[in-house]
């Protein structure tokens, strides 16, 4: 409290005011918990906050606030019941949000909704550029059935895509844990399907449904992915790069200068599809099977353009 | 707090009766400009004016209402919802101040139901992206940045000051598009290719992001291929990923035929590329040539 400065107080005296007059009744432990500072603190807050009121000082004007065993009220706020503005930072926060959701979104219209509440925010700032973007490939409602499997420990069945192979499957799954793993989102989970523990890209699960089968999580599954001791050397060019940056987890040994690599790998196949999809900017240098093993794919796909 | 009213509030009332105002006049006054610029900081802007009968000529101060009070007007309770919800996706992050403070003031509109939110994937950035934050106060403030970055092109790196614009995700890298002043052109960066420290200007500078601007437009992997649809006969049993993109399914005897629109061009050629020979664009001829060059480059290799 004493290393505070006066100006960090306040702002939050300001804004326990409007946050108090919509959670009426709220214990001060949990404002406490919202406002990240200790109860003592809110305490000591809700004294002064008692004491102020508007100009000419007479008790009408003055905030009337309780808290009662704990528990706070505010039952006249004067004329600052409603939250501090938005700044600029604040706005663009709340802009870039909403471009995470609007790519998470179940459907065009709640597309638009969202674009429409972005066109309102965007008025505060008095500048119509659009800042910013997302790609999530995640569906919201996707994401929040797992996550609610994940902490009602019950199993899903969902339809899934393999990122690493070109398979679809449904499954039935306990989910474990989502971990972020090359910059998305994966999901660590017992496959009932497989009877094994398996990984599975989230942005490759198309459709998902919760059941009220539980399971009994007996022992800490065990979360550490092993990968194989294979791996490959390759070189790249251009964007190429984006390869081994889109990888981090994979990479052993990376020459920025001379742009070569190390990598280790999940499976042949993962692995010539993806340098397949670099369309040249990847090139692998050894080892020689599977060298060969990729140029069979590529002959077999020229075929087709000829 | 009291500045808040609808009267004028003299400075020598804010003297003897705010908590901590002591020492000289001089002293007073100093703390008084202070406090002014802290609260400024806040959102507030102080206004001079107004003499009280009751205080001779001193001048008044207060706050104005409509200055200080959040001003999106009607907003339905779906779209606070919404709001919380973008607000929430930052917030766990523990250097998003600007999220948890937004979070706070949407929730003191209406009681926002947590459970709503509870299933939203949240960001945590890594070490590595701590630029990320910085670069993400200076979209927001608009302040000049300088930074060494790693072309990717050329593996070279050098010093680029930029007027950021904007900042976007690309499957889950972090990119910032902004005017590099060295080239004078609109340019984006990939945040994990910038070396070291990011530096800000001294002074904020008062660039203006041109209305026009629209991040897409500069982010060579989001350009869409358009409304006209691709073609794409894939084998019957595979495809999965290009089936998924498609709108339009047309099934035949031995293959099925997909129509595709809309979607980020280096996504599709990506996963054409991916499908290998169980894919085939049929058209248009522009998809269909770059198909072949690519496979024409892996051949070669």
């Amino acid at each position: 409290m004493s290393t505070e400065k006066p100006i960090t107080r306040t702002a939050r005296l300001l804004d326990l005011i409007p946050y108090i007059s919509s959670h009426q009744g709220i214990h001060i432990d949990e404002l406490a918990k919202e406002f990240e500072v200790s109860s003592e603190t809110i305490a000591k807050d809700l004294d002064l906050l008692f004491l102020c009121g508007l100009p000419s000082y007479t008790p009408l004007e003055l905030i009337d606030l309780s808290y009662e065993g704990g528990f706070v009220t505010i039952r006249d706020a004067q004329n600052l019941n409603k939250p501090r503005r938005l700044n600029r930072y604040e706005v663009s926060t709340l802009l870039l949000g909403l471009s995470e959701l609007k790519a998470m979104a179940n459907d065009s219209q709640e597309r638009l909704r969202i674009e429409q509440l972005s066109e309102k925010l965007k008025s505060l700032l008095e500048n119509n550029a659009e800042q910013f973007f997302s790609n999530r490939s995640i569906k919201k409602d996707i994401y929040r059935e797992i996550l609610n499997a994940i902490s009602h420990e019950q199993t899903l069945r969902i339809e899934y895509i393999s990122s690493s192979q070109d398979k679809k499957s449904e499954r039935v799954i306990s989910p474990i844990e989502v971990i972020v793993q090359s910059n998305r989102e994966h999901l660590i989970a017992f496959c009932h399907s497989a009877q094994e523990q398996r990984i599975f890209d989230i942005a490759g699960i198309v459709m998902a449904e919760g059941s009220n089968e539980s399971y009994l999580r007996n022992q800490r599954m065990n979360t550490l992915i092993d990968l194989s001791d294979a791996s490959v050397a390759l070189t790249y060019s251009g964007s190429g790069v984006s390869f081994i940056e889109d990888n981090p987890d994979l990479v052993v040994a990376h020459d920025p200068t001379a742009k070569t690599a190390i990598m280790k790998f999940w499976n042949t196949e993962w692995l010539i599809r993806s340098i397949m999809s670099y369309g040249g900017s990847v090139t692998l240098l050894e080892p020689k099977l599977l060298i060969n093993a990729l140029q069979e794919r590529v002959k077999a796909s020229r075929l087709h353009y000829r | 707090m009291a500045l808040l009213g609808k009267k004028y509030i003299t400075k020598s009332a804010i003297f003897s009766n705010v908590e901590g105002y002591s020492g000289t006049p001089e002293a007073m006054e100093r703390m008084f400009e202070r406090d002014k610029t802290d609260l400024r900081e806040l959102g507030i802007v102080i206004e001079v004016g107004g003499f009280d009968p009751l205080f001779e000529d001193e001048p008044g101060y207060r706050i104005l209402n409509s200055d200080y009070t959040f001003t999106l007007e009607n907003l339905a309770s779906e779209e606070i919802g919404l709001l919380a919800l973008a607000a929430d996706i930052w917030a766990k992050n523990s250097q998003s101040e600007s999220a948890k403070s937004g979070l706070r003031k949407i929730k003191s509109l209406v009681s926002v139901d947590e459970d709503e939110f509870s299933g939203i994937p949240r960001y945590t950035l890594s070490e590595q992206n701590s630029s990320f934050h910085d670069l993400w106060r200076a979209v927001a403030e608009r302040i000049e940045v300088v930074f060494d970055y790693s072309s990717a092109k050329s593996g070279n790196q050098s010093r680029r000051t930029v007027q950021p614009f904007g900042i976007g995700s690309w499957h889950g890298s972090w990119y910032l598009v902004g005017r590099e002043l060295e080239s004078d052109a609109i340019k984006s960066f990939r945040i994990s290719r910038i070396v070291g420290e990011i530096k800000f200007a001294k002074s904020k500078s008062a660039f203006v992001v041109p209305s026009d601007f629209k991040i897409s437009d500069h982010l060579i992997m989001a350009k869409t291929i358009g409304d006209e649809p691709c073609v794409i006969e894939v084998k019957k049993g595979s495809c999965y990923s290009l089936r998924s993109m498609a709108q339009k399914i047309t099934e035949q005897e031995h293959i099925d035929r997909l129509e595709i629109s809309n979607v980020s061009k280096s996504d599709l050629i990506r996963t054409v590329l991916w499908s290998g020979p169980e894919a085939t664009v049929l058209s248009p001829e522009n998809l269909r040539v770059e198909i072949e060059e690519s496979l024409a480059r892996l051949a070669t290799r």
